[in-house]
């Protein structure tokens, strides 16, 4: 049963970073349902994506801290309601 | 160093300053082919004390530097020219990838003003291999390299190791700057540390029946010693991996053997029946564990690794060690009361030994392996490096042959690369001159980078090529008999070329044999040998290798060879 959770990640604003994080997302086996960036402090994105999987996001959570450009994993939320953060 | 340094207020190219960050990088070999984008770099190569080994084509290179690192502990370094040299690379960055070898690879671009324009050999090489880098890079402006290569080395080292790509455009190779300090730019933070450890010494201790599971992380982590260590105090039974192989002794009754797909069927039975797993770099692998959900079933699970992410990546850890892996396996050791086990895994090892026995006067590439490395063993102690490719042979290199530690033993582990051995074997050859190099190929494999013949060749190198031919892609083969009915398909290379005159095509001296009874004084022959060597052996295109756990099954389901 697929599930839908929340992630919140900062992320440096650097080439190719987002594409980065949304190539492991998808590789990992997360479909990406909803996406939306903003900027955050100087020079990092808050990159807010909504995840639909069968698989736990606890590794890919781990998975994306592993990331060069990633500043933060800042919120997992689950369920289908949106998340706030 | 006296000229080489970098400081502030010198003026050179790119280019140059990118060698100059190699340099005090400490590279001393690199790997490469040069072309169009990638030219100023080969310029300022030009009265650098860096020794480049041109190689014939760049996945040689890459190859080639991923057996220099795994080879020496270093970092790996190769290089080639935009568009189809970068793509000829990706095949090896994929492979330090999925082996977390520490590479940097380092790609000629068009100039920036020419990039997104579908430019003459303009391929997007940065976004192509955003999957299997570790990190990457592309420089777009000059005064940035030094730094990026600093960096780009940190990376490619600490933690879980893996391959860096730097992808540098023309114009920002040839343009004169001014270097700024090469300070690094900023530590990635430590791993979240997960506080394990006394949760992890209850369970050992509560342990009746411990299995050391150990993999290729060991031997990365330089925790080699400090496994043997652990594997002294507790005398648990151990099994391998592939990639960790030469960890143990293999001749020590409490060292199994290599477990999964084609490991030893004792190190399958213990870990089926262990209450307990230390796993220890090693990774859930599927090529190890069968099917998954029947994988050591009994287990609960201490997990030790550098990477965080993979914890509870494939199987949930009862207790989990990140980081330093020989600390924490010395902090973890403690004298264990488990003799009864003990003495079923023994059971168990004498139970399964490899058999040497095979009817018949054809050679039997088990047991040639086995006096291979039994005669190299006694010619060259442990100073022994066997590289192999991919296929049936791996997988009796794998098994028969024996390795004094992880580094003796190069093999394509998770990407399983055919074409690995040979470039594996030139890198290996450059890192550790005072070793003897061995590659042991098959007649597929050998196939996929002859051309590197030529680079034995070019620079005197003495690799010994065991080159196992059975007229067929065998590992194919043995599948489609055993799980595809028979139906062959595609893996007959019954019209192989002549490999002894392909040999001496490329100035390699070369001998072919085709009966058990010339096996010993072949190797002798080969061993000996003052230059590179290749020997043909033609084998029994039936065999197959056993025992075998059949896909999708579990380890506790292992077939032993079919009566004939």
């Amino acid at each position: 049963m697929s599930e839908r959770r929340a992630l919140v990640v900062r992320l440096r604003r650097t080439e190719g970073a987002l594409l980065r994080l949304l190539g492991l997302v998808q590789r990992r086996g997360f479909e990406i349902a909803d996406i939306a960036t903003a900027p955050a402090e100087a020079g990092v994105w808050r990159v807010r994506l909504e995840l639909e999987s069968v698989r736990d996001p606890g590794p890919l959570a781990r998975q994306i801290e592993k990331l060069y450009d990633v500043v933060a994993v800042d919120a997992v939320g689950s369920g289908s309601a949106p998340v706030t953060t | 160093m006296a000229d080489g340094s970098i400081r502030k207020g010198t003026r050179l190219s790119g280019a140059a300053w990118l060698i100059r960050a190699l340099e005090e990088e400490g590279v001393e070999t690199l790997f490469g082919y040069p072309g169009g984008a990638i030219m100023p770099v080969y310029d300022a190569l030009v009265g650098s004390r860096l020794r480049h080994v041109l190689v014939r084509h760049e996945q040689g290179a890459a190859l080639a530097a991923i057996g220099y690192a795994r080879a020496s502990g270093k970092v790996g370094v190769c290089m080639a020219t935009s568009g189809p040299g970068a793509t000829n690379l990706v095949t090896g960055i994929a492979d330090a990838f999925l082996d977390s070898v520490p590479l940097l690879v380092i790609t000629g671009q068009v100039p920036t003003t020419l990039m997104g324009t579908d430019a003459f050999q303009e391929v997007d090489v940065f976004g192509i291999t955003l999957p299997i880098v570790k990190h990457s890079f592309l420089v777009r402006r000059p005064e940035d390299i030094v730094a990026t290569v600093r960096e780009a080395f940190a990376i490619a080292r600490e933690g879980r190791p893996g391959p860096v790509l730097i992808d540098l455009p023309k114009d920002v190779a040839v343009a004169m700057v001014e270097a700024d300090p090469p300070t690094r730019i900023e530590r990635r933070p430590a791993p979240p540390s997960v506080s394990g450890l006394a949760r992890a010494r209850a369970l050992l201790a509560a342990s009746e029946r411990p299995v050391i599971y150990a993999g290729g992380g060991v031997g990365m982590a330089g925790a080699e010693d400090a496994l043997r260590r652990f594997h002294a105090t507790t005398r648990a039974p151990a099994v391998l991996t592939l990639k960790a192989l030469g960890a143990l002794d293999p001749d020590d009754p409490m060292v199994l053997g290599m477990l999964g797909m084609h490991g030893n069927q004792g190190a399958n039975h213990a870990v089926q029946e262990a209450d307990l797993l230390i796993v220890a770099g090693a990774r859930f692998d599927d090529r190890a564990t069968g099917r998954l959900a029947t994988f050591a079933p009994k287990a609960r699970v201490i997990h030790l690794d550098a990477d965080p992410a993979e914890i509870g990546k494939l199987r949930e850890a009862d207790a989990a060690i990140c980081g330093d892996l020989a600390r924490a396996l010395d902090a973890l050791a403690q004298p264990l009361a488990i003799d009864p086990w003990r003495a079923r895994c023994a059971a168990w090892r004498a139970e399964h030994a490899w058999r040497y026995d095979a009817p018949g006067t054809d050679v039997y590439a088990p047991l040639l392996l086995k006096q291979l490395s039994e005669k190299a063993r006694a010619r060259f102690g442990e100073r022994t490096v066997i590289t192999c490719d991919v296929g049936q042979h791996q997988m009796w290199v794998a098994q028969h042959c024996r390795f004094p530690r992880i580094s003796a033993h190069l093999t394509s582990g998770g990407l399983g690369t055919m074409g690995f051995g040979l470039p594996a074997a030139i890198g290996a050859r450059f890192a550790r001159p005072d070793c003897e190099v061995i590659c042991v190929s098959g007649d597929g494999s050998i196939m996929m980078n002859v051309q590197e013949l030529a680079t034995l060749h070019r620079y005197g190198l003495k690799v010994k090529i065991v080159l196992l031919d059975n007229s067929a892609l065998g590992m194919v083969r043995q599948w489609q008999e055993l799980f595809f009915a028979e139906r062959y398909s595609e893996v007959d290379l019954s019209d192989n070329p002549d490999f002894v005159e392909v040999a001496r095509a490329f100035r390699i001296p070369a001998i072919a044999i085709d009966r058990r009874d010339q096996v010993g004084p072949a190797l002798d022959a080969l061993l000996a040998a003052e230059t590179s060597m290749l020997l043909h052996v033609r084998i029994d295109p039936r065999a197959n290798v056993w025992p075998l756990v059949p896909p999708g099954k579990s380890n506790g389901e292992m077939i032993e060879r079919r009566a004939a």
